[in-house]
């Protein structure tokens, strides 16, 4: 079911759940649980997704808001019908995965709904702003903590960081906000309904922003994707040697302990490193191929000219020049860092070019490099292409 | 910048300022004392926000001043204080665009402005009596009405300096304000269920609604930053493919204000818009694996030549194929795929008003092989040509959205101005397998026609090679 229909039929299906309990109880709580139960499948079909992080649902939120709406008997009903109901109509991940989604969803509003109940029952009384932020805090925070604990678990990582969590203070600053805009603070301000639907507003933002995002960084990964494979469709360069150079390029920075940063600009100017040849044309009879200086050369200046591809340019251009001077001449001046991305880059693309892609050339492609005039390569790098190739076992352990 | 303003703009800012500093006199003379710390509070954080604001590449910005100043309205209502409201409005307009451009006078107005609109919001809003503040659905109705007057008096305000400034009619204006305001509208009645929170529950919900709603604003911040990257990348390309292709010099940009002309009228969405421009803008791609002498050869192609520049259809539609954004419309890049079928009613539209852009480009523009033709005769090919070759619709489109701009094309309008080592002809082959165009008999051939030619825009030649006629003089 597409999103859109799947909202409809959780709308309708949440209406009629409510017009019976409204028939049933029309004093009771019933039909605002049924109308926050709708939210939560509702959240369940939009997710925050920040870059490099999990996904996580919207419904957190609407969870916050039934820590102080419902008792542990409503909340427990309405949480499992909702995310039941959410379980079936949603569209992704696949159906052997569900359940596991729904037994992760329905363990981590448990465990944050037991944390809101020992912190105290934030209803009760007149000056319990403190008491009702921390609660309502604490609730969202191990309810997000829950889900993170147990996706790491079944993905077997065990890796925690507590940076870039930007989506998750949205999150849980929204469902206070929404839970305050529901029930108030010591008995004065809750709108009922109309709080959670007014102040998921901000969540709602900071979700569209989080989804433009996504898109359009696939987008320009895809368009930088299509782009370095353009000289090896028109057959200008062996097949999958833009990808293995990209890949060996990375590994050899990570093993140099490149950052992020840097890392990402020595993908792009990898992944693009015979953009430039496009533009060159060798002699008409093709007797010969274009220079490598030349390509990069020409890439460089391609890259040059868009700001956000300038870094990457800087390294291509600094993937023709030489580690050291030689002797008698002078090298122009280069930040150490480029120059350094600059000379995996050629070593990279240079193994790539000698083994031909090759595993069993692997060894003699390292020997060339080494036995290359010193100021060739630089003798970090070509350690750092050693270990990788150490790692992936391509070399004899005695290599 | 400033010296830019006329007198007029200069005294109609002076004017609305001067009316703000009245009002806010009059007010204080009136005994309006609001809760001081309460308007400073918003104050800030209005000031703040327009700090935050997303500036965009059109120069247009996202801000949320104006939801802060509706905010204290209600936060305001209990003392029906007019001045407060009116100068968190006043902070709202502290642009540090503005500023940074030394540009006072439009600083003062925006501030003037922006104070009188919260101004009139206020005076609204507490029209009405103080026990709806109890209900939510009447403050729904309150807030609603305030924030008609805020936008109202703004856009007046607005429309009026740019009018003065461009001449366009402010009624034209008036009109183009709706969609954002549309937009704007329901943040604005956020405001005000925040001030209705911050009277019951205090300062604390303060941090509870700015950490997401500057998450949101980082996260669009990065989203407008890679945005323009792309369109950058995008760029970077059709600059390589120009300085390759020396015809191409503009040729997929027209192309892309083409299409986007069609869309827009064929009521396109707005991801679809976009996917059509660019599109349009990368239907040559393929050409950057084509040899340069090939491209630009001036006389007949071999068999072999012209093969290879087919090749590079296949390759552009295998590039876009890549993209998901673009993969729907990735046959808009070959002619296999472009040409009309009737018969398929699931066939995209992209495709179809792409061939229609490209082929009216191409039949416009000075092409190695022959001049310009005028815009009547392309416009006469395409009619002639529609229901079979092109779609009916893109090419009626085309060619009423041309009218309408009252815009002129083809030979005697041309802004690219090519030096071409051999003078092409007064006429040849035209669009795509259109055949041979005949300028008009009244035209003198300098240079009689080549046997073939180039066929579509950017297609190369598509005119099989015959090597027993005579090649291109």
């Amino acid at each position: 079911m597409t999103r859109p229909r799947s909202m409809l039929f959780i709308v309708a299906l949440g209406g009629a759940g409510a017009l019976v309990g409204a028939i049933i109880d029309p004093t009771g709580p019933w039909p605002g649980l049924v109308a926050l139960g709708a939210g939560v499948a509702i959240g369940e079909l939009f997710e925050l997704r920040p870059q490099g992080g999990a996904a996580i649902p919207l419904s957190f939120a609407v969870i916050v808001v039934l820590f102080r709406a419902a008792t542990l008997r409503q909340f427990a009903i309405v949480v499992v019908v909702a995310e039941v109901v959410a379980l079936v109509v949603r569209e992704a991940p696949a159906w052997p995965l569900r359940p596991v989604l729904l037994l992760e969803r329905l363990l981590s509003a448990g465990a944050a709904f037991v944390a809101v109940a020992i912190v105290g029952n934030p209803t009760v009384g007149q000056d319990a702003r403190l008491r009702v932020l921390l609660a309502l805090g604490i609730g969202a925070v191990v309810m997000l903590a829950v889900t993170e604990a147990l996706r790491l678990a079944r993905d077997r990582r065990y890796a925690f960081s507590v940076h870039g969590r930007s989506a998750e203070l949205a999150l849980i600053t929204s469902g206070i906000l929404m839970s305050i805009g529901y029930d108030g603070i010591g008995g004065r301000g809750g709108m009922g309904l109309w709080g959670p639907v007014l102040f998921s507003l901000p969540l709602l933002a900071a979700w569209y922003s989080f989804e433009q995002l996504a898109s359009i960084r696939r987008t320009y990964e895809q368009t930088i994707g299509a782009l370095s494979v353009t000289p090896e469709l028109g057959g200008l360069v062996p097949r999958g040697h833009t990808n293995r150079v990209t890949v060996l390029a990375l590994r050899m920075g990570h093993e140099l302990d490149f950052n992020k940063a840097e890392l990402a600009r020595l993908e792009t100017a990898a992944l693009l490193h015979h953009l430039g040849q496009l533009t060159l044309d060798g002699p008409e009879d093709h007797t010969r191929g274009i220079g490598r200086a030349e390509v990069a050369q020409a890439g460089a200046t391609m890259l040059r000219a868009s700001e956000s591809l300038a870094p990457a340019g800087e390294v291509l251009a600094a993937s023709e020049r030489p580690a050291r001077a030689e002797l008698g001449t002078a090298l122009d001046p280069v930040p150490p860092i480029t120059a350094l991305s600059g000379q995996v880059l050629k070593v990279a693309s240079t193994f790539d070019e000698l083994s031909a892609g090759r595993a069993d050339n692997a060894p003699i492609a390292l020997e060339m490099l080494y036995s290359g005039p010193a100021y060739v390569y630089d003798g970090r790098v070509l350690a750092a292409l050693e270990t990788v190739l150490h790692r992936r076992k391509v070399l004899p352990v005695d290599a | 910048m400033s010296a830019q303003y006329s007198r007029r703009v200069t005294a109609f800012c002076l004017a609305v300022a001067a009316g703000a500093l009245i009002c806010a006199t009059g007010l204080v003379w009136d005994g309006d004392s609001p809760a001081w710390t309460v308007v400073a509070l918003f104050a800030v954080l209005a000031g703040f926000s327009e700090t935050c604001a997303v500036e965009l590449p059109s120069t247009d910005t996202i801000s949320t001043g104006y939801m802060l100043a509706i905010a204290s309205i209600v936060a305001l209502s209990p003392e029906h204080s007019l001045l407060g409201p009116m100068i968190v409005g006043m902070a709202c307009g502290l642009y540090p665009r503005d500023a940074r451009a030394r540009e006072w006078r439009k600083a003062v107005f925006n501030m003037a402005n922006l104070g009188l609109s919260a101004l009139a919001a206020a005076a609204v809003f507490n029209a009405f009596p103080g026990w709806w503040l109890d209900s939510t659905s009447l403050i729904l109705v309150a807030a609603s009405f305030a924030t008609l007057a805020f936008f109202l008096v703004n856009d007046v305000l607005v429309a009026t300096v740019i009018s003065l400034e461009t001449g366009r009619s402010v009624h034209r204006l008036l009109r183009e304000f709706r969609a954002s305001e549309l937009q704007a509208f329901p943040f604005a009645i956020f405001g005000a269920f925040v001030g209705k929170l911050y009277l019951d529950v205090g300062p604390i919900i303060v941090p509870l609604l700015v950490v997401p709603i500057l998450i949101a604003r980082q996260t669009f911040a990065s989203f407008v930053q890679v945005k323009a990257a792309h369109e950058a990348t995008v760029e970077t390309l059709i600059s390589a493919l120009e300085a390759k292709d020396h015809y191409t010099a503009g040729h997929v940009e027209r192309v892309a204000v083409y299409a986007e002309y069609m869309g827009e009228d064929m009521g396109l969405s707005l991801p679809r818009l976009q996917r059509l421009r660019f599109a349009a803008l990368m239907h040559d791609v393929g050409k950057l694996v084509v040899p340069n002498q090939l491209l630009n050869k001036p006389g007949k192609v071999t068999d072999a030549e012209f093969r290879r520049i087919k090749e590079h259809e296949s390759v552009s539609v295998a590039i876009l194929s890549r993209i998901d954004f673009l993969a729907p419309v990735a046959t808009s890049a070959s002619s296999r795929f472009t040409d009309y079928d009737k018969g398929d009613d699931k066939h995209p539209i992209e495709p179809y008003i792409v061939h229609v852009a490209d082929a009216y480009d191409a039949m416009t523009s000075t092409r190695a092989y022959r001049k310009a033709l005028t815009q009547e005769i392309a416009f006469a090919e395409l009619r002639d040509k529609a229901g079979s070759q092109f779609h009916p619709e893109c090419v009626e489109t085309l060619i009423a959205a041309i009218e309408r701009r009252d815009e002129h094309h083809g030979r005697g309008y041309e802004t690219d101005e090519e030096q071409w080592a051999v003078p092409p002809p007064e006429s040849g082959t035209g669009s795509a397998g259109l055949g041979d165009l005949e300028q008009s008999d009244e035209v003198e051939r300098a240079v009689p026609p080549p046997e073939s030619g180039t066929g579509s825009a950017g297609r190369g030649n598509l005119e099989q090679p015959d090597e027993k006629k005579s090649s291109r003089s």
